[in-house]
């Protein structure tokens, strides 16, 4: 604990984190700093209870939240197209590997979240007559919009990010208590009861325990273990990993779905998408080309993932591209004015040297994010009392802002009904500082050895080898070999891991180490469950079964750790509002 | 049919690679800082944050904040060869010195101490406080009532202005505690685009006022460095001003405005002896051992001098306040 103690007499500027002490208690506790994060955060403190919110990055301005770019539901709405909208998500976003009840119950609550937000002051933006814009990302057909569609604050590309600022300020209006840079190491579990958690502030290098009544992990879709990642990296699926550690399961991991059209370099943009949907007020769809000239992707595609995935699918089988770029994105038919005003990569892009209203963007695939996650019923409960999961980290969902958001209610209110029943749970010492322990311990692995490797060198290998083998057409022997490859590092690689300075300030090798490990259990899951999934379904690929297949595998695959190893098994889906009758005409 | 694709990096072939010396500080263990010294092939399109994240992939354990990695997030700020910039958007040159952003508490290496920045904006009431209660969604709006809000909504707040601004840069020379009296212009965007909002009705001028709006002097250094393009001063502090001569019109800054365009109107350039008489009145009489220096030097003039051109300017001036 000497590290521990050296730092707090340090720490006296740093305003915020001096309330911060080595223990904390609160009703409900919530991991993450996103949108689910923030807006579950709020919803508990509205209920009048207390909340207490742990952020691995700065409130509001890390996690994926910032890049989500718009608002998937629609401003005016009947109920027939209401239940075509819920049909729609379930067969072409979800491909039937959902919670068709938590889908629906999540459209439900959109409008109730969108009217929130605009009330805290998200200007979701108007035309000069005051008509909502309104986007199209459900392909066009026959120059009518499809739906879903949805809107914007203001422009494709920032809905996110304002969203977070709108719901930043508002966390701070209400005095809701945050620790930012601070990672979650571990949930504490007794008799099948979530505790409290173990956390790493790294900024003032303590080592927190908190104790509550209820545990939110709004972590995000835990998506950065592929070196290319249109989320933030470091988005690496620490939720998923404690509560898996915890006893929860995680599901359907094997569900990733891929970007198809962000930019192929530079590398640190390559997170940078060209948002391939139509645009308004045209509501034309971008063009894209093979080499210089040959059109492929018709425009009706243009607008829906699973579409744009599949036309690029076909054009990698013909040879004619490959998910690192050959293929381009063309603007050039819109007027710069639009562009500018709706377009939000327009400028950013245009500082980069691309010039959309002449210049292609030359195109690469990316992950976009696993739908799976921790597994949750429609109350948004893991299957230990007291864990919840909101947002990205829950699944299997369709991830986005309203999904986001609409978890936010739920879990506020399933998490506020068991902090209101029952009583501050005792920290559990003896747990406690075997897991502060074993974090404590990463810092200390120090040899002056010339073969030893950071963590970063660690993870960046962990990342080539999921983007080399776990790739977005995959096989049974590359697969295996990913495994094999990835528990080969762990056991050659990890006992050589070292950190460069034991300082406890700020020391980023020691969240490095701390991530590594969870990255490798994620990676470890993903891998599994799609090997077990011996078909091909929406963006999840297989060469060696290529055909969709409901009678085998219209099933969650559930995975879960026992003695530190993995275990699988397949769950029943229930097909209360979609069938695979239901389903759109894709090609597969 | 497409033409050709480029990212500008500038003047770089990338036959040389491109070195930094980087600012190491661990403020726990370190009695002063010291520059490592990077050497990395040039990539195509390299970044800043390119060039950084390879550095950790290399096995550096250099400290360095960025998130989106895409300019949404405004984490990822750094002061490079003395200019702050976001290092997701700018290029890498061949010879840098990268440093935290200037002027900031460092908490270590690159990562700066943004607590002093939150709590000036958390005392602006960073937040909407509506005049009506919600009616719910989609409220009545028209993007031209909007426009200036949603222009101020790009701020990533990545504090790059703030770390430029000459202003505050003065202040916390001549100051010995650490809090200015300009509070600088990236809390004051975060006041204007509140201030723009038709539906809030918190009296943001006063605010402004508060947070000494008037001792902006209008250099455009914080637009120049602003990776987002965020029109600082037209969009944010000049029409704030202007809503101060509404808002508060008997207040200093009120009163200098006006006097500075009736005098421009009258003589047809500024004359600084009449503007402080016309915008502090009595209290201008405080001044008067500078007066007499500035005379003596040739600095006032008592008599009134006017333009050729008068009519001409008259005709601007009165289109100018017109358009307001």
């Amino acid at each position: 604990m000497s590290q521990t103690a050296r730092i707090t007499s340090t720490k006296s500027r740093f305003g915020l984190q001096e309330a911060v002490n080595d223990h904390l208690s609160t009703d409900v506790l919530v991991v993450g700093g996103g949108v689910a994060g923030m807006y579950t955060a709020i919803n508990v403190d509205r209920l009048g209870l207390s909340v207490l919110l742990v952020v691995k990055g700065l409130l509001g301005k890390s996690g994926v939240s910032p890049q989500a770019g718009i608002f998937t539901f629609p401003p005016e709405y009947t109920p027939e197209t209401f239940d075509q909208m819920v049909k729609d998500r379930i067969a072409g976003y979800a491909y039937f590997i959902c919670d068709q009840e938590l889908v629906r119950k999540s459209h439900e609550l959109s409008p109730r979240a969108l009217g929130d937000l605009e009330d805290l002051g998200l200007y979701f933006r108007r035309y000069d007559d005051g008509s909502l814009v309104i986007a199209s990302m459900g392909g066009i057909q026959g120059g009518e919009m499809k739906q879903p569609w949805g809107t914007l604050a203001t422009k494709w590309g920032n809905s996110g990010r304002n969203t977070c600022s709108v719901l930043r300020s508002e966390i701070v209006r209400r005095g809701v208590k945050f620790i930012e840079n601070a990672t979650i190491t571990s949930v504490l579990v007794k008799d099948g009861e979530a505790k409290g958690i173990v956390a790493l502030d790294y900024l003032n290098g303590k080592l927190l325990t908190i104790t509550a009544k209820s545990v939110i992990l709004a972590t995000g879709p835990g998506a950065s273990i592929w070196t290319y990642y249109s989320g933030s990296s470091e988005n690496t699926g620490d939720g998923h990993a404690v509560a898996l550690r915890a006893g929860a399961e995680l599901s359907s991991m094997e569900m990733v779905q891929w970007h198809m059209a962000c930019l192929a370099w530079p590398y640190s943009l390559r997170r940078q998408e060209a948002y391939p949907f139509p645009l308004p007020p045209s509501q034309q769809a971008p063009r894209f080309f093979i080499g210089r000239q040959e059109r492929f992707m018709p425009d009706a595609e243009v607008g829906s993932k699973a579409l744009q995935a599949n036309a690029v699918a076909q054009a990698i089988i013909k040879g004619a591209v490959n998910r690192r770029g050959g293929y381009y994105a063309s603007y050039q038919h819109f007027s710069t004015k639009d562009l500018k005003e709706f377009l939000g990569p327009f400028l950013m892009l245009k500082r980069l040297g691309y010039d959309l209203s002449k210049d292609t963007i030359e195109c690469a695939m990316s992950i976009y994010s696993i739908y799976g996650g921790i597994r949750v019923n429609t109350e948004c409960e893991t299957k230990i009392k007291g864990l919840y999961a909101a947002g990205g980290a829950a699944g299997p969902i369709i991830p986005g802002l309203y999904m986001s958001l609409a978890t936010g209610i739920i879990a506020a209110e399933s998490a506020g009904n068991r902090a209101r029943a029952i009583e501050l749970p005792d920290l559990d010492l003896e747990q406690a500082e075997r897991e502060k322990a074993r974090v404590l311990n990463l810092l200390k692995v120090r040899t002056a050895n010339e073969s030893s490797y950071s963590p970063m060198q660690i993870k960046k290998i962990l990342r080539e080898v999921m983007w080399e083998k776990m790739d977005f057409i995959k096989t049974e022997t590359g697969m295996k070999e990913c495994l094999e490859r990835l528990r080969a590092i762990r056991l050659e690689m990890l006992p050589k891991m070292r950190v460069r300075s034991d300082t406890t300030r700020f020391n980023v090798e020691w969240l490095d180490a701390v991530e590594l490990l969870n990255m490798f259990d994620l990676a470890e899951v993903v891998i599994a469950s799609s090997l077990m999934r011996k078909e091909s379904r929406g963006p999840f690929r297989r060469a060696d079964f290529p055909a969709i297949d409901d009678k085998n595998w219209l099933v969650f695959i559930l995975a879960r750790m026992q003695n530190s190893s993995i275990t699988l098994d397949t769950a029943p889906i229930e097909l209360k509002y979609a069938k695979p009758s239901d389903r759109f005409e894709w090609k597969h | 049919m497409p033409s050709q694709v480029t990212v500008s990096n500038g003047s770089i072939d990338g036959s040389r690679p491109i070195r930094a010396r980087i600012f190491r500080f661990d403020p726990t263990r370190d009695r002063e800082p010291r520059y490592e010294t990077f050497e990395l092939p040039y990539e195509k399109g390299m970044r800043i944050l390119c060039f950084l994240e390879r550095i950790r992939e290399q096995g550096s354990d250099l400290a360095f904040m960025s998130s989106c990695g895409m300019a949404k997030c405004g984490t990822c700020s750094v002061s490079m060869n003395g200019r702050p910039v976001l290092s997701c958007l700018e290029s890498v040159e061949e010879d840098m010195v990268i440093e935290p952003l200037a002027f900031f508490p460092v908490i270590r290496d690159l990562v700066i101490d943004r607590t002093g920045y939150n709590a000036t904006v958390t005392a602006l009431k960073p937040y909407l406080h509506r005049s009506e209660p919600y009616k719910g969604y989609p409220e009545k709006l028209r993007h031209h009532e909007m426009r200036d809000h949603a222009s101020l909504m790009e701020c990533v707040e990545c504090l790059c202005c703030q770390s430029i601004c000459p202003v505050l840069d003065l202040e916390r020379r001549e100051k010995t505690s650490s809090q200015t009296e300009f509070i600088g212009p990236a809390p004051l965007v975060q006041l204007a685009k509140l201030a723009f909002d038709p539906r809030d009705s918190l009296n943001r001028a006063a605010l402004a006022l508060r947070a000494m709006i008037e001792k902006c002097v209008s250099c455009y250094e914080c637009v120049h460095v602003c990776p987002v393009e965020v029109s600082i001063l037209e969009c944010a502090l000049d029409r704030m001003r202007e809503k101060i001569t509404i808002a508060e019109p008997d207040s200093i800054l009120a009163r200098h405005i006006a006097a500075f365009t009736d005098i421009l109107e009258d003589e047809g350039l500024v004359n600084p002896t009449a503007l402080i008489l016309k915008t502090k009145g009595l209290a201008a009489l405080g001044k008067l051992p500078l007066a007499i220096k500035m005379f003596r030097r040739g600095k006032v003039k008592l008599r009134k001098e006017r333009i050729p051109n008068i009519n001409r300017i008259r005709r601007l001036t009165t289109q100018w306040v017109r358009s307001r």
